[in-house]
């Protein structure tokens, strides 16, 4: 009986533990699976925006799963970045067929992966890091469609410059006339006042 | 002419001598009473430039500087009708203008889906 006791108090004692890996590796799958399928998504686009959406996911999903840990058990807090760091190893390996210039990161970072726990916030400030680092040029990027976008005046476009010309929704050519004391009163200044002219061309006789 | 050009202020009328000084037409326009309407005397080629081959040709140019009118003598006369248009919207657009303008519309957004 004291035996039967002792292991119950045993796995008792051991289940926070057992609940606690479990839980990080689950949350280190989820990551690397969220991760995965969120490279493959950005597989079409050009390579900086795939390591520009790489990144803030790797960190975004190391925090959740840090706050996730973090939740149940007190242990967690100094377990959560070993979570970043596992779940950042499948994204450099994911990573790796899609954009060729993380290459020469990737070892990096895998190493950091397998070293122990007192490398591993450097490789979790460095997650944390490159998408703040990376995020104006991210929003560098969005801005020119927009500004394209606005830039095109079409209304301005929609009504053509009549042609010069003597009929009707023709610009008549450049003319002047004078007045009975001198003056002279050239098409030009018509236009400037702003209204129309009408013109009866008359003779005496 | 003046009784009508009378009742549109916001349209500047010009008799335009076709073959004569600026001043007999002044005195014939004065010694009917007209009041509102300038006469002057063409500069240079303007008759030949605008086609003008025959008095009594009346033409409108709205405020965009487009010839919004232009009447022949021996047409009837729909001047008028016309001028109420312009007084009403002096930029207004010539009819035939109009149709031009809408069917560029028409092809620009037959096009804009391709």
């Amino acid at each position: 009986m004291r035996v039967a006791s002792g292991v119950v108090d045993a796995v008792n004692r051991s289940q926070p533990e057992i609940t606690t890996m479990l839980r990080i590796t689950f949350a280190a799958l989820l990551a690397a699976g969220l991760l995965s399928a969120a490279l493959a998504c950005s597989s079409e686009e050009p390579s900086p925006p795939a390591t520009d959406l790489s990144a803030p996911t790797v960190s975004g999903v190391a925090q959740t799963t840090g706050q996730d840990s973090a939740a149940p058990a007190t242990d967690a807090p100094a377990q959560a970045p070993s979570t970043a760091v596992t779940a950042e190893a499948p994204t450099t390996q994911a990573a790796d067929p899609t954009a060729p210039a993380q290459s020469p990161a990737a070892p990096t970072d895998a190493a950091t992966a397998s070293s122990p726990a007192a490398t591993e916030p450097t490789a979790a400030a460095t997650a944390l890091s490159s998408p703040t680092s990376e995020s104006p040029s991210s929003t560098n990027t969005l801005p020119p469609p927009t500004e394209t976008t606005a830039a095109v005046p079409t209304p301005t476009l929609l009504r053509p410059a009549a042609p010069e010309g003597t009929n009707v929704g023709e610009t008549p050519p450049a003319f002047a006339m004078n007045l009975v004391d001198g003056a002279q009163v050239a098409s030009a200044d018509l236009a400037m006042t702003g209204r129309p002219v009408f013109m009866h061309y008359f003779a005496t006789w | 002419m003046d009784p009508i050009a009378s009742q549109y202020d916001d349209i500047n009328f010009y008799v335009v001598s076709f073959d004569e000084n600026a001043r007999i037409v002044d005195n014939y326009i004065t010694g009917q009473g007209y009041t509102d309407v300038i006469a002057v005397e063409p500069v240079g080629s303007m008759l030949a430039d605008l086609e003008i081959t025959r008095q009594t040709t009346m033409v409108a140019i709205n405020a965009d500087g487009v010839i919004y009118y232009r009447q022949l003598s021996g047409d009837a006369g729909q001047w008028p009708q016309h001028l109420d248009v312009l007084a009403e919207n002096p930029k207004a657009p010539p009819p035939g203008f109009v149709i031009q303008q809408e069917k560029e519309e028409r092809r620009r957004d037959i096009q804009l889906p391709s």
